[in-house]
């Protein structure tokens, strides 16, 4: 199950399932340190019912999940266009997102949910723009 | 007709020239961007795309478009147009020859770091359709088929697609085009309606107008089967076509107030949101830079010969005047509908594209311009076509050459 909250409600959701719950930060860049159009990080390992905090540090980007390539059984997002969204992730596995308007730019990033160590046979399968596909492959290779 | 009025391709020369200089220039002003100036102008001949590609959902309408009957091509011959940078016009016949035909055309979508104006060294990294700005004119008749394969370059930064205004359905077709670097899709659209036309990439939200304004767009003129006529029906023809794009550039600015530059495509994304958002462009030019069809570069003509000029401004309403001389015949937006005549300035809606014919009677300088001429001396929307041939002193003379008075 995955949720798009309020930043109150996510926050008592997340104290009220597990005391250990955390909130991760990631920031959307027009430039970061691996270049042009970044999530950051842009490879983030949480535990279940973690909550992760899309910050519009430049304008212009969202946070959106790519299909098919989130964990069965979660829930895809998508953020609008400078939008802050907190996504708390229940659902174990990998889970692709992009910035819809940056995505042929490479602007992705991977989200490591739980245990997780290597990504599905057929997750790299689908339609993907190169840039994005390289970043892919470095993320993962860094799981 | 076959090709322009203008018998030399300057204008690809001279952005060559002005590219070299306006890098250099550019690049010694910041030290940097040495790399920037190693781009290739030419279009590079791009092979055709191998890869097996995963088999593209189409978004819109999918349902509809699994379930309609197969389109009826029996019959149709199948004609390659090989369009051509601007000014130019492609070879086409001005009256159709038999029936509808299927036209396959090609479009790449390059995007380079173009100069827009060598006096500043204010430059862009445009994007286009087949490396120029405007894109390519394409001309077919009413009820031909327009088969389109369009190629994003791998090492594309963006994602692109075309809507075509002059196509039926799915946006123009740019619901169907969506492509990501490396990728190629084919798009066939029937011309039933004539005029000329503007086509556009248009990937989405801000990323339109921004893939516009930085030169994505270009017009295809739709000729009724039997040709152009005036208000009576008789037939109108022309020597050549000269086709002119008027792009509205927004370029970012530095805290000093110069020009910014920068690295690759792309990247200046932010910053041309919000230059985009003055609706006041740096630039207002035709055919993609300050002074491209000027000077050395202007269009050549004879006295006596006809030329249809078409005027594509996919954003910008405009004006156009021909100083010195008039619009004869001049639709601005379909054939179907009788020309206007005798045009002192006619219009060209933002979002279309506009033919005017006229036949030169005297030699000399001919400005086209955008009648704003605040834009066309200040902006850049200034055009010449140098006429050759025998004055006529029946149609104006210098009485007196210029003398000092008394009194």
């Amino acid at each position: 199950m995955l949720r798009v909250m309020t930043a109150a409600l996510a926050i008592g959701v997340a104290m009220a399932g597990s005391a250990f719950a955390e909130m991760h930060e990631v920031q959307m860049l027009n430039r970061g340190e691996a270049g042009a159009m970044v999530f950051e990080p842009d490879l983030l390992r949480i535990e279940p019912g973690d909550t992760v905090k899309f910050i519009a540090t430049d304008p212009a980007h969202n946070a959106e999940s790519i299909l098919e390539m989130i964990p069965e059984g979660a829930e895809p997002f998508k953020g609008k266009i400078n939008e802050e969204i907190e996504i708390t992730f229940d659902a174990e596995g990998l889970y692709g997102i992009k910035c819809l308007p940056h995505y042929a730019m490479g602007m992705v990033m991977t989200l490591a949910v739980g245990e997780v160590s290597e990504a599905p046979q057929n997750y790299l399968e689908g339609r993907i723009p190169p840039r994005a596909r390289k970043r892919f492959e470095a993320q993962l290779s860094n799981l | 007709m076959k090709k322009s009025i203008n018998a030399e391709k300057v204008v690809t020369s001279r952005r060559n020239v002005l590219r070299g200089t306006a890098l250099a220039g550019a690049a010694a002003l910041t030290g940097g961007v040495a790399h920037a100036s190693m781009m290739p102008r030419p279009v590079p001949s791009v092979p055709r795309m191998h890869r097996s590609s995963p088999v593209i959902t189409v978004e819109s309408a999918s349902g509809e478009m699994a379930e309609a009957a197969p389109a009826d091509l029996s019959g149709l011959e199948r004609v390659r147009q090989e369009l051509v940078d601007p000014p130019f016009a492609p070879e086409h016949e001005q009256v159709a020859s038999g029936p509808p035909k299927i036209v396959e055309i090609e479009m790449v979508t390059h995007e380079r770091l173009m100069t827009i104006d060598e006096d500043t060294g204010a430059s862009i990294w445009a994007l286009t359709y087949n490396g120029s700005v405007p894109g390519p004119l394409i001309i077919v008749h009413q009820d031909d088929y327009v088969e389109l394969t369009l190629r994003n370059p791998v090492e594309s930064a963006m994602e692109h697609n075309i809507d075509f205004h002059a196509s039926t359905g799915a946006l123009g077709g740019g619901g169907l085009t969506h492509i990501y670097p490396g990728e190629e899709t084919v798009l066939r659209w029937k011309a039933t309606k004539t005029g000329c036309f503007t086509y556009h990439c248009a990937p989405g939200g801000a990323m339109i107008p921004y893939h516009v304004c930085h030169g994505m767009n270009g017009a295809i003129m739709v000729l009724p089967r039997d040709g152009l006529k005036d208000a009576e029906g008789n037939p109108l023809r022309y020597d050549s076509i000269a086709y002119f794009g008027e792009q509205d550039y927004y370029l970012p600015r530095d805290e000093n107030g110069d020009f910014k530059l920068y690295d690759t495509a792309g990247d200046d994304y932010t910053d041309s949101l919000e230059a985009m958002a003055t609706l006041v462009p740096t630039h207002q030019v035709f055919n993609g830079a300050v002074g491209a069809l000027t000077g050395a570069n202007a269009l050549k003509a004879q006295v006596g010969q006809t030329v249809l000029m078409v005027h594509n401004s996919c954003n910008v309403d405009s004006r156009p005047h021909l100083i010195g001389g008039h619009g004869n015949f001049v639709w601005e937006t379909s054939f179907t509908d009788p020309p206007l005549t005798g045009v002192e300035t006619w219009f060209v809606r933002g979002g279309c594209a506009a033919a005017a014919m006229y036949t030169f009677e005297q030699p000399g300088v001919y400005a086209y311009v955008n009648h704003n001429l605040i834009i066309a001396a200040l902006k850049g929307a200034t055009a010449h076509f140098v006429v050759e041939g025998p004055w006529d002193n029946d149609l104006m003379e210098q009485v007196v050459a210029p003398r000092p008075f008394e009194g």
